[in-house]
């Protein structure tokens, strides 16, 4: 053989190792390597969802060790704000009131205001729009009831107008003083979602 | 190369079974704190801090209108009153024997806690009365 020959089986040669190496990198190792890569970043994630469960867990277990020692008021705060508008309770709670306080309710109206955020943490509305009447005295009662109630109520817009009623007491007629009270109450309920 | 390409495959072998018990764990965690307990957690947790929140931020009706009852001038009486929590704004339309009334109404008003601004407003002498509108500009703690 020639020596030029030589020579250029050689570089042949080593050029045909170079691509198969190359070809061998690209199609196999590389690909081995990605999918290392791609495992490590899994488990990374995964050990991150393990550790959040185990903090959920032990939230879960922390609160329910201070929830336990609440004892009664574990009812309470689930009165006070409860998971849903709960429009029944809340008619019972103002009819009850109005009773108790001598006032009359002209109209009562409920009205769901939801709190329509994604992951959010706040609390909705469930708003009363209602009419009542009454000596101010009662009406004023009335108000001072609502306050001292399990399920949390804001009076937040409140409008009264002095009027004067005629009443029939012993078969005689009275002019008496009342009020006509317009307000809106708020109350509020967790969202679950 | 080569030698590199079984090299990683033996490491991908052993970090798939890594990957398979982490999964077998969070399984068995999440089987024993079902999903329905981690939202009630959540539920519970959020409604007492929004409790406490609420609470703090409670809205006395009663107190207000006593506050306004008590100082009151005795020579004036209500015809109206409109209070407006958001706004901060108590609105009194009323009748008072005179204009001099009806001031110092105003000022013993303006010295009740948690006023910040009395306007008088629409002042209307009828020779023997005089009928008034107030508004009364007040800070959140006026209501609480």
């Amino acid at each position: 053989m020639k020596e030029t020959t030589k020579q250029s089986v050689s570089i042949l040669m080593i050029t045909l190792v170079f691509a198969s190496g190359v070809f061998v990198l690209n199609k196999f190792t590389l690909v081995a390597f990605s999918e290392y890569q791609a495992n490590k970043m899994e488990i990374q994630k995964k050990k991150e969802a393990l550790q959040e469960v185990a903090n959920f867990r032990k939230l879960a277990e922390e609160l329910n060790n201070k929830y336990n020692s609440l004892g009664g008021d574990f009812y309470k705060i689930s009165e006070a704000i409860p998971t849903s508008p709960r429009f029944a309770d809340l008619l019972a709670i103002i009819d009850s009131i109005a009773r108790l306080t001598e006032v009359k309710i002209k109209d009562i109206a409920f009205r769901d205001v939801p709190n329509k955020k994604a992951n959010s943490d706040a609390y909705s509305l469930a708003e009363i729009s209602l009419n009542i009447s009454g000596p101010y005295e009662n009406v004023a009662t009335f108000f001072a009831e609502t306050e001292k109630e399990l399920r949390l109520m804001d009076t937040v817009n409140l409008s009264m107008k002095k009027t004067k009623t005629l009443d029939v007491v012993k078969n005689k007629q009275v002019v008496s003083e009342q009020l006509e009270v317009g307000a809106v109450i708020q109350s509020y309920y967790q969202n679950t979602k | 190369m080569i030698g590199a390409k079984f090299g990683f495959d033996f490491l991908n072998q052993r970090e798939q079974k890594v990957i398979a018990e982490y999964d077998k764990k969070i399984s068995e965690a999440k089987e024993s704190f079902p999903i329905e307990n981690q939202k009630a957690v959540l539920t519970f947790e959020k409604s007492v801090k929004n409790l406490k929140v609420l609470l703090e931020n409670k809205i006395k009706t009663s107190e207000f209108l006593l506050a306004i009852a008590g100082n009151t001038h005795k020579d004036i009486y209500f015809t109206q009153l409109n209070s407006n929590v958001n706004e901060g704004l108590i609105e009194i339309n009323g009748v008072a024997k005179n204009l001099a009334v009806v001031s110092q109404a105003a000022t013993a008003f303006s010295q009740i806690s948690g006023v910040i601004d009395v306007e008088v407003k629409n002042v209307r002498d009828m020779t023997s009365t005089a009928t008034f509108t107030l508004n009364l500009k007040v800070n959140p703690s006026f209501f609480k």
